[in-house]
């Protein structure tokens, strides 16, 4: 049987210290101002603000990368194929090559900000590459986003962002096999999804 | 003595016409080089040289896209619903329309491939299509638009010079007609079908589509057509000018009907996002545009609908410009309301490099991009006019 | 190979490994196999192809100016480091790694990287500097440090240090100037980090007294007690979440909603400077409710030695026998109705009431502490904290039906004038819970026990200080300044400043710029970047980062024990701390004291150390990774219950400060409080913290960290805000009569009304203008003078704010 590959995220034990946006940046040798992975505040309109009327108050925070979707928007539209879902392991991934830079997949998804595009050609602070040799070159004028590593995922490694993680908030693993640890999480912890409404089946579950 | 005269009068008659399209054509050609050159820089800078980032993906091009296909199903639908359906045309003007029409066709896909990041991997859509997006569709669709456009006008042609049966025409008709219908109706269910954006996501867009390409296309055949007589080109032709004038105010009505229609239905809840989509009209970030294209909109329904004012060319001239501004209008709206809403709004760093504009909406089209536009447009106008010049468009009677 | 929990393996390699990656193998790794089929393979190696040669992993431990010391494994291709992951344990419960570690990668090939030996070729802060080599270097340094020495005397050559980097090898600078005879004043009371550990010196004789944080799962309850553990401590977070989900209950003491106080199950708002009163206050509920352990205070605290009425002072043995020990201390016997002694542990001895001995007039110091809480009834402590009372019985009550429970401290609230007087507080209500030496309890810095780094500061003293009859008088270094500009205690003419950016953290850089520096002959920096403080050198010295060299790191926060290996050869012609000092030595005379490797230098530390468990440990072990040193595991602080004093007991009570009217802990108006007259001119408390993408000034310039978080920001309460016509957005000025600093602001309902924050560690060309330690002071305390020195006070603070433009 393929694989279901996704993440379980603990709202629990996430800081939103950034760690693991910052370790995808690094591992992806992501061009400047390029974030495929992200940090959320939920709360107030600021960076670790909360909502609420002082003294009550709350905050959390939730993390946003690709979905990788069981129905993925974004697959259907793509008019060349260049994004699409991997049989094997549901991993849904872009074709650099492919990509003919028309954005419709940028339009379809609806989580916000999770696709990235090159609008020029692709700076890096350093001179040379960061992060995994295996990484595909970025390239100007074509959309990207989180691979869930695909690259380390073929070397027997879970993604970068997972393996960082500072609270130990991220599980990854195989939905489709029932013994695992993310398909035993979801058994013993409630959980939702992003946008269930939208009917896209995420792959990504975040415990409450 | 006699033919002397009549040789050196001659001249006379015809210069100033030749002389008028040379220099439209100079211009024309100049603006559409600079658009070319600015293309040209837009491809190696950039697209980083426009106003769209990460969220709001899409800006001019795109809007400029679905305008410009509204415009010529519009025209295109005016030329062969006489046909299909047996009503009394608009023959004079049809074979203009229709060119019209194919100059529109091509500026819409102009706009698509500037847009694109690779246009160089254009062939991608014929090597590795995909057809469950609706892009394909409408790649398919449009080109097969363009060629049954093409058809139609040389068998229309033809058919003048008596050549190709009347039948065939009529076939052709619908062929033409449908296709026009469907290109709308899959341009719309581009952003129509999509979840994801709540200001896009309704059922009713491609109606609004057909409706608005209706508007906009009669509205633009008439403003051609109303230059035209004035420069001499078509005979006057009042009572003519007065049922497109007529049928145009119909279709900016029943255009009205329908965005009011959406925005009852959103705004009926008194929340959720649809409300706030209304709000956002009625009052907020597009309220400038919304009230352009609605007050426009009725001004034109008017002034077009009110037997005085219709006979009066300057008066339609001005309602059809109002009715394709206000097209416009909702063709920009629509586009960047779709990136207004957020699914996810919680506080976030950017994901790219900030856009040059801090504007209200997030996005304000730059020179460039406009220089482009200016420029696409301008290759239109060559088109139109070289195509005026060489093509017997002119009514078959004169 | 150790495997992570879904059984796929993990890199990590024990020791330095080679792996020869081929360019075509790497090439090869595909992006899929699938109905999308690649057009191209993945280039990717074509990027690095030219030099796809060589990659290896090193294990290493980070620096990044912070308590983490996480293991690394850091990938270098061609030469190039490329990645930081983190590295294995022995014990997996410590891997960890952060943002900020990830992100030295941006530090290390920074254009803001010093290069090459610098002299000032303008005006001293003109930022203007030419090149010179290191011979000119050396030479220049050693010919400054001499002539100072011969005009002055040899201790007017100070160094003064901070935290950018813990190795032992880094104190090689301390070395030098020892052996020199320069002064080498002390930096934590400048860094602001002293007081608190005053506080814990008092109580318990000890500057770090808690528990492993593997212990804290066995806790109730846990009070985070100003400290942003989420921010500061985030490496060890996981085991507060582990805890928490146990059944812990956590509450955050902290005049902001921290993400820290976000985690907890309760936010409980504070006055800035008020916390000794809310101390007080939970002794008195829990007094009056009988929630306090009377076998701790009888049995482990001074609670029943008596006091003199008289002196004040403890009553001996030497009181009241003659020829009786100084030793011994006195308790009254309640069985007996006698004299007895502390260490007599069959006595039942009295806490409270008034006894004779020997015509002496006594009390046992716990009735003296009782009377003291007394007054700090919920409703005064309202006043004084902003905590509603019913707020302060209901933390009271919690706090004592939780067994056990534990108290963190942060420096949030020791940042104050009376340093030392929020910890002796706490943890005297800690004692007063009486969870002190048992799994699950304690009270004091959240940094836990004294980890491997405390040991190895004691195990490199000799390396630090080879020759003490070379060493000058101690200074301190809240009079660094006062000796530089005034001459007090002894002219300072030339100062050397390493890893330490002085005019971004220490106090009133603006002050120090216009009549300190000015009065030093020699100024001399080595740094890594070009910060604000090495704009102001006479001579720059480009230091090493940490993956280009050798060092031996402990922890702070457990006891663990890393070999920083190098992992690239040092960039330009910047040197290590201890190369540099070599360097430097070998012009002064004294070279002999460098002529080792750092490997050397190394062994001798482990193997000189007076600590059994530290000398057992070698070079060739640490190679293979971290060590933990040998002792108990976990770690439980105090665990037969015997302190540090000279009663071997808990003391609330120091008879030493008795003339100063600190007896017993109380408290004390900070020095810019609420209750200040000078509120009318400056109404609000301005205070800061260290936030998560910083460790001090460090990262604040990193490119990456930038595009999280790029200037700072005030943050200001919506009613605070409101009445000054603030947005979030605005660019507002926070000023008092000391200086100014100009940002934008934040309002936000997550901080409590006249509280100002802004985060820690901006330079100033990220603020609109000034900067945040414009607005402080250098104020002489009194009883931290008397116990050591003052501590740097930043969070006690008024100003006003105003909206600009």
């Amino acid at each position: 049987m393929s694989k279901r590959l996704g993440m379980v995220i603990d709202t629990k034990r996430c800081m939103g210290c950034h760690t693991c946006a910052m370790a995808c940046k690094v591992e992806n040798n992501l061009p400047d101002k390029n974030w495929w992975n992200r940090t959320l505040t939920v709360g107030g309109d600021g960076m670790d603000t909360p909502n609420g009327v002082y003294p009550n108050v709350s905050m959390a925070y939730v993390t946003l990368a690709c979905q990788h979707c069981e129905n993925p928007a974004c697959v259907k539209v793509c008019p060349v194929g260049a994004t699409y879902k991997r049989e094997e392991d549901g991993v849904v991934i872009q074709d650099y090559d492919k990509c003919i830079g028309c954005r419709y997949c940028m339009a379809a998804c609806p989580y916000t900000g999770v696709r990235v595009f090159n609008w020029e050609v692709p700076k890096h602070q350093v001179d040379f590459a960061v992060g995994d040799s295996g990484v595909p070159t970025h390239q100007k004028h074509t959309v990207e986003k989180c691979t869930l590593c695909a690259h380390r995922l073929a070397q027997g490694m879970e993604p970068a962002c997972v393996d960082v993680c500072t609270g130990r908030a991220r599980f990854f693993g195989d939905f489709n096999d029932p013994n695992s640890e993310v398909s035993q999480l979801l058994l013993k912890r409630s959980h939702f999804q992003l946008l269930p409404e939208k009917e896209t089946n995420p792959s990504i579950y975040f415990l409450s | 003595m006699s033919t002397e005269a009549t040789v050196k009068a001659a001249p006379a008659k015809t210069a100033p016409a030749k002389s008028g399209s040379t220099i439209l054509l100079a211009v024309t050609g100049l603006l559409t080089l600079g658009g070319i050159g600015l293309w040209a820089y837009q491809l190696s800078r950039g697209l980083y040289v426009t106003d769209m980032r990460n969220l709001t993906s899409w800006g001019l091009y795109i809007t400029m896209f679905m305008f410009f296909v509204g415009l010529s199903a519009g025209g295109l639908i005016i030329a062969t619903v006489p046909r299909v359906f047996g009503l009394k045309g608009f023959k004079n003007v049809s074979k203009i329309a229709v060119y019209l029409s194919i100059c529109c066709t091509v500026l819409a896909a102009a706009f698509i491939v500037i847009d694109l990041g690779h246009p160089e991997r254009l062939w991608h859509l014929i090597a590795y299509a995909n057809f469950t997006s609706p892009l394909m569709w409408d790649v398919i669709v449009i080109t097969a638009y363009l060629i049954v456009s093409i058809v139609y006008l040389r068998a229309t042609l033809r058919a003048e010079k008596g050549q190709g049966s009347e039948k065939a025409l009529k076939t052709l008709s619908t062929v033409a007609f449908v296709t026009a219908i469907l290109v709308h109706s899959v341009t719309a269910w581009i952003f129509g079908l999509q979840i994801g954006r709540a200001f896009w996501n309704t059922a009713l867009l491609a109606p609004m589509f057909i409706s608005s390409a209706l508007v906009s296309g009669l509205a633009l055949t008439l403003i051609v057509v109303l230059i035209l007589q004035k420069v001499g080109y078509l005979k006057a032709d009042p009572e003519s000018n007065s049922r497109m004038a007529w049928l145009l105010g119909i279709f900016v009505l029943v255009d009205l009907f329908l965005l009011f229609c959406e925005l009852l239905t959103a705004g009926f809840p008194l929340g959720g996002t649809g409300f706030e989509v209304v709000i956002s009209m009625l009052s907020g970030a597009f309220a400038p545009m919304f009230w352009t294209e609605v007050g426009g909109g009725i001004i034109a329904a008017v002034l077009l609908l009110n037997k005085k004012t219709q006979a009066s060319a300057g008066l339609v001239a001005l309602a059809s410009a109002l009715a394709v501004i206000g097209i416009f209008f909702k063709r920009f709206q629509l586009l960047l309301g779709g990136f207004e809403f957020k699914n996810i709004d919680y506080y976030s760093i950017p994901t790219g490099p900030a856009a040059w504009s801090n504007g209200v909406l997030n996005y304000s089209p730059t020179l460039v991009e406009w220089g482009i536009v200016v420029g696409v447009i301008s290759l239109g106008a060559f088109m139109l006019v070289l195509g005026l010049n060489k093509l017997a468009l002119k009514p078959a009677e004169s | 190979m150790r495997v992570n929990h879904e059984g796929l393996p993990r890199v990590s390699p024990t020791r330095r490994s080679f792996l020869k990656v081929a360019a075509a193998a790497a090439g090869a790794t595909a992006l899929a196999v699938g109905p999308g089929q690649p057009v191209l393979r993945a280039l990717a190696a074509d990027s690095d192809a030219a030099g796809a040669g060589v990659t290896e992993v090193v294990r290493t431990v980070c620096t990044s100016n912070c308590v983490g010391q996480c293991a690394l494994n850091i990938t270098v291709r061609d030469g190039k480091v490329v990645k930081s992951e983190p590295a294995d344990f022995p014990d997996n419960r410590y891997r960890r790694m952060c943002v900020k570690g990830i992100s030295n990668i941006q530090r290390e090939y920074s254009e803001r990287r010093i290069k090459y030996p610098m002299k000032r070729a303008g005006e001293r802060g003109s930022g203007k500097f030419e090149r010179i080599s290191w011979d000119e270097a050396t030479t220049i340094i050693a010919t400054n440090f001499k002539e100072v020495a011969e005009k002055y005397g040899p201790e007017s050559v100070a160094l003064i240090q901070m935290t950018g980097n813990l190795g032992s090898l880094s104190d090689a600078p301390k070395r030098l100037v020892n052996l020199i005879g320069g002064a080498v004043p002390e930096s934590s009371f400048l860094m602001s980090d002293a007081g608190h550990g005053m506080g814990s010196i008092l109580t318990t004789g000890e500057l770090f007294v808690g528990n492993d944080y593997t212990d804290l799962v066995n806790s109730r309850l846990v009070i985070l007690w100003g400290t942003n553990s989420v921010e500061t401590t985030l490496g060890d977070m996981h085991f507060l979440y582990d805890a928490k989900e146990a059944g812990t209950r956590f509450i955050v003491i902290d005049p902001k909603f921290t993400p820290t106080a976000a985690f907890a199950d309760w936010w409980i708002p504070i006055r800035p400077g008020t916390d000794a009163a809310l101390a007080m206050g939970v002794m008195n509920v829990m007094i009056e409710n009988d929630l306090w352990d009377r076998d701790f205070i009888a049995k482990h605290s001074i609670g029943p030695v008596l006091v003199r009425d008289d002196t004040g002072a403890l009553l001996r043995e030497s009181d009241v026998v003659a020829g009786g020990s100084s030793e011994r201390f006195a308790v009254w016997d309640t069985v007996a109705n006698a004299i007895t002694y502390a260490d007599d542990s069959a006595a039942t001895p009295a806490l409270a009431g008034s006894f004779t001995a020997n015509g002496l007039s006594v009390k046992p110091s716990f009735q003296l502490l009782h009377d003291a809480v007394l007054e700090y009834t919920p409703e005064k402590v309202e006043e004084i904290t902003g905590v509603p009372a019913a707020d302060v019985v209901r933390l009271a009550t919690e706090y004592g039906q939780a067994k056990p429970a534990r108290v963190l401290t942060g420096q949030g609230m020791s940042r104050t004038f009376h340093s030392y007087n929020q910890s002796r507080a706490v943890m005297t209500m800690g004692a007063m819970h009486g969870d002190f030496g048992v799994p699950g309890g304690g009270a004091g810095d959240h940094y836990g026990a004294a980890g491997a780094y405390w040991l190895m500061a004691i195990s490199a003293a000799g390396f630090a200080q080879p020759d003490p009859t070379r060493t000058s008088p101690p200074l301190k270094g809240m009079q660094l300044f006062e000796a530089i500009r005034d001459g007090n205690p002894w002219p300072v003419k030339a100062l050397w400043v390493q890893k330490y950016n002085m005019l971004v953290q220490g106090p009133r850089p603006n002050m120090v710029e216009e009549d300190v520096l000015p009065k030093l002959d020699f100024l001399l920096v080595s740094e890594i970047s070009m910060t604000e403080t090495a704009k102001w050198a006479d001579l720059i010295l480009p230091v090493s980062m940490h993956y280009e060299e050798t060092n031996l790191v402990g922890s702070v926060m457990n006891f663990y024990l890393h070999l920083r290996q190098k992992c690239v050869e040092p960039l330009w012609e910047s040197k290590t701390d201890f190369q540099a000092s070599k360097v430097i030595a070998d012009k002064m005379g004294v070279g002999e004291y460098f002529d080792k490797s750092e490997e050397e230098y190394i062994s001798e530390i482990l193997a000189n150390s007076p600590l059994p468990f530290v000398q057992t440990v070698t070079l060739d072990q640490l190679k293979e990774g971290p060590v933990r040193l040998g002792v108990p595991d976990p770690w439980i602080h105090f665990p037969d219950k015997e302190f540090s004093t000279s009663t071997k007991r808990f003391e609330f009570y120091t008879e030493g400060l008795k003339p100063l009217g600190q007896a017993l802990p109380q408290w004390l108006p900070p020095f810019e409080g609420q209750d200040s007259a000078k509120t009318e001119q400056y109404p609000l408390s301005l205070v800061s913290g260290h936030t998560r993408l910083s460790g001090g000034s460090t990262h604040r310039q990193i490119p990456w960290i930038k595009e999280i978080d790029a200037e700072p920001v005030l943050e200001i309460s919506s009613v605070d805000a409101a009445s000054r016509g603030i947005e979030s957005g605005d660019f507002v000025t926070a000023f008092n009569d000391r200086g100014t600093c100009t940002l934008k602001a934040r309002v936000s309902e997550g901080i409590m009304p006249k509280v100002v924050y802004i985060g820690a560690g901006w330079w100033p060309d990220q603020y609109k203008g000034g900067q945040y330690a414009d607005l402080t002071y250098f104020e002489h305390e009194p009883v931290s003078e008397a116990i050591a020195e003052t501590n740097y006070a930043p969070y006690d603070i008024l100003v006003e704010v105003r909206k600009e433009g």
